[in-house]
């Protein structure tokens, strides 16, 4: 663990299981702590599901926020995405890589400095990456799927935002850090209510909720099976991704990828997109 | 593949669209072994799952706004359109859709097939292999075989196509909400369609094509009130205008640099320049099949292509493109290469436009009919003209029928609410070479838009009772 004042070896069974009472009573009552919406995000995201935004709006929005703005200039700089001369300010980033992708960048900025919980710094920053690499997979997937590719870049980037929610209420319950294990029991078992709370507290998008709700069950999400089953595909693929260890037969056979209709030569083609993904998620992470 | 499928058939078909559907289903009530491949996890192909029933969802629920909104209106209420999201317009579909497959698949299971969900391709001219999703593969042979695998959108190279901001036809549908702006690439009926119903539901819509007018194998009448109702709901069109390429300005226009040099910018772009056949990963090659130079699948009037056991159907084989035409096409292929008389040939098959409004023709154009019948007779019927007309309040259609010199009909063609479905009477009377006194002499319900054959037809009778004084005099 990255940080020394709480130790692993301080963790016991008790905390585990007072952890999971107060975690289920507190999702049971409402009474769990969610974090507000940054407003940068908020209307970022609306922007990105109704485009009346123009490129000066956005550029404005993101101005806003003296932070969000430094990392937005900040990424768009980077290696992955460095245009031939330096990019100086964000109305020339917006011409430079378009209104979409600054808009990802900028919602994912703004939403990490909201959803990074000091305490589990590392398990946040971790889950937060993950959630970025999603959302950049779940865009190509859908596009590969002919579905909407903003759409999916939200539902994957914000699957597993219930994370830092859990993270922040485990220091509040336990007056120690738990050890990762007993950390990803617990997010496995109340991480799809929590995000699915926050989410509708949020107002965030439909299939946004019901890809938090119904990730490992999409087929259960009705309408939005397909939006679910994009994410569901991303998720597994960045999971891979970040392991280093993305190849067709890690895929395996995943019900997401059957549901999609993808073929082999699909995947294969997708996989052609792995480096450029990997390179994007990095110059992305906080 | 599930357990228990064969390895051998009668008949294989590749594709289940309305081609392939009604091949197999043919082929399996003579009682023969067939099986149906299908990429998609549906049958039913684009027809279903991408074009044709989920635009017409969009077409359906447009026009309803559209009416809601003008209601509203007369009754000097404010309107103001929500935000709405494609998803949601077409959202009722997915219930359409799910009865259709359900009803399918259950008419393949009554009769017998084995509907297979993989990519076929040849392996030699008496099998094919499939794949399936998890990878496995398998081999298939079979004595006879259709071809029905359809269309995809053609790919100009100087539109590059993205399905974010640039889409085409079975792309299009996958937008979460309606844009500010859209240009439509295309003047053909896939163009004139979504360009149509973007218009109507409050898009600022822009066509351009290189033709001087939309739809320019129709008669003008149909052109005209189709550019009318078009630019009544804000649409332009831009005719005689070659695109020299299209970009995304990377920020967020989408701009359509036109040779002449004028640019057009847009929130999205819909490229529908037509649709080219479907023959990826099918290795015709391998079976000999033929594929002419607009990589259409060559066949006979059976539906034989150059491999006497192998037919092709649908939009694979090219125009006309229809979805009832295709279903007759794969019928007839398949009692063609089991000896069953097919019955006659339909000569008149109608056509049907789902634009706002609907436009639909049967039989013989204006210029077909001068060309065979020396004169045509042009008898025209407003919506306006009939009482049904202003009780539906639309009374912007038009009915037109033709006839040559000795009084026989010889086309129906039709724009406006309807349209579709009324011009099936115009059907039956060319099948049944009915003069224009049959349709004065009968009586129509009122009030009807059927009405406007009786309209359209008194001009007529009237012109030739004229033209019979005349030559009597």
């Amino acid at each position: 663990m990255s940080d020394p004042a709480f130790s692993n070896d301080d963790a016991t069974p008790v905390a585990l299981d007072e952890a999971r009472r107060h975690l289920a009573s507190s999702i049971d009552s409402r009474a769990l702590e969610l974090p507000l919406l940054p407003g940068v995000a908020a209307e970022v995201i609306a922007g990105s599901v109704d485009d009346n935004a123009d490129a000066t709006r956005l550029a404005q929005l993101i101005q806003t926020d003296q932070a969000l703005a430094s990392h937005v200039l900040r990424v768009v700089n980077s290696p992955a995405l460095r245009a031939a001369m330096e990019i100086v300010a964000l109305r020339q980033a917006i011409s430079r890589l378009g209104m979409n992708k600054i808009r990802e960048i900028a919602i994912a900025a703004s939403l990490s400095s909201a959803l990074i919980e000091p305490a589990y710094r590392a398990e946040s920053q971790h889950a937060w990456k993950h959630a970025l690499c999603a959302g950049l997979w779940a865009k190509e997937i859908a596009r590969a799927c002919r579905k909407n590719t903003e759409m999916a870049y939200l539902c994957g980037l914000l699957h597993n935002i219930g994370t830092p929610v859990i993270l922040r209420a485990l220091i509040g319950i336990t007056k120690s850090r738990l050890p990762q294990r007993d950390v990803a029991t617990l997010l496995a078992e109340f991480g799809a209510a929590t995000g699915e709370l926050l989410a509708r507290e949020w107002r965030l998008p439909e299939p946004v909720v019901a890809t938090i709700k119904w990730l490992d069950r999409f087929s259960e999400s009705g309408a939005h099976a397909d939006a679910v089953a994009v994410a569901s595909c991303a998720v597994r693929f960045a999971r891979l991704t970040l392991a280093g260890e993305l190849t067709h037969e890690s895929i395996g056979k995943p019900d997401s990828i059957d549901h999609l209709n993808l073929y082999p030569d699909d995947v294969a083609a997708l996989l052609n997109l792995r480096d450029s993904i990997s390179e994007a998620t990095e110059s992305m992470a906080p | 593949m599930s357990a228990g499928h064969a390895t051998s058939y009668d008949l294989i078909v590749v594709g289940s669209g309305p081609a392939g559907q009604k091949a197999a289903v043919q082929a399996a009530k003579a009682g023969r072994r067939v099986a149906l491949i299908e990429q998609l996890k549906q049958v039913g192909g684009a027809c279903v799952h991408q074009g044709t029933i989920p635009s017409k969802a969009l077409r359906e629920r447009a026009v309803e706004r559209r009416r809601f909104a003008d209601r509203l209106k007369d009754y000097g209420l404010p309107w103001q359109a929500p935000v709405a999201d494609v998803a949601s317009l077409i959202g009722e579909m997915t219930d359409v859709i799910h009865h259709h497959d359900v009803y399918m698949a259950a008419q393949m299971k009554r009769n017998g097939i084995d509907v297979i969900h993989g990519r076929a391709s040849f392996l030699s001219p008496s099998q094919m292999q499939v794949r399936f999703t998890d990878g496995r593969e398998t081999q298939l042979s079979a004595r006879y075989f259709v071809i029905a695998t359809g269309s995809k959108p053609r790919r100009p190279d100087n539109v590059p196509i993205d399905h974010e901001s640039i889409y085409d036809s079975d792309s299009i549908l996958s937008l979460a909400y309606l844009p500010t702006s859209l240009v439509v690439l295309g003047g053909g009926v896939i163009a004139s369609e979504y360009a149509s119903i973007f218009a109507v539901l409050g898009v600022d819509v822009t066509m351009i094509d290189r033709y001087a007018t939309p739809l320019g194998f129709l008669e003008p009448e149909m052109i005209e009130g189709f550019l009318a109702a078009f630019e009544r709901y804000g649409g332009r069109f831009f005719g005689n205008a070659v695109v020299e390429r299209v970009e995304f300005d990377g920020i967020s226009q989408v701009h359509t640099h036109l040779k002449d040099g004028r640019v057009v910018k847009s929130e999205k772009l819909l490229c529908a320049l037509g649709r080219i056949s479907q023959l990826d990963g099918l290795h015709a090659e391998r079976a000999g099949v033929s594929v002419n130079d607009r990589q259409l699948v060559e066949v006979n009037a059976f539906g034989q292509t150059s491999v006497p056991h192998i037919y092709a159907a649908g939009d694979v084989i090219g125009p006309p493109s229809l979805a009832s035409a295709a279903m007759e096409q794969g019928r007839r292929a398949a009692c063609h290469m089991l000896g069953i008389d097919p019955g006659r040939q339909g000569e008149w098959m109608p056509s049907g436009i789902y634009s706002v409004p609907e436009i639909a023709s049967v039989g013989l154009t204006s210029e077909q009919t001068r060309a065979r019948f020396g004169s045509v007779v042009v008898g025209i019927a407003r919506f306006d003209e009939i009482a049904r007309g202003h009780i539906a309040r639309c009374p912007d259609g038009v009915l037109k029928m033709l006839a040559s010199p000795d009084g026989v009909v010889r086309g129906i063609h039709i724009i406006g609410d309807n349209a579709t479905d009324l011009v099936h009477i115009g059907q039956m009377g060319l099948i049944h070479s009915v003069n224009v006194e049959t349709y004065v002499e009968n009586v129509f319900n009122f009030p009807t838009f059927a009405e406007c054959y009786r309209v359209a037809a008194l001009q007529i009778a009237g012109q030739l009772g004229a033209a019979r004084q005349r030559g009597a005099a």
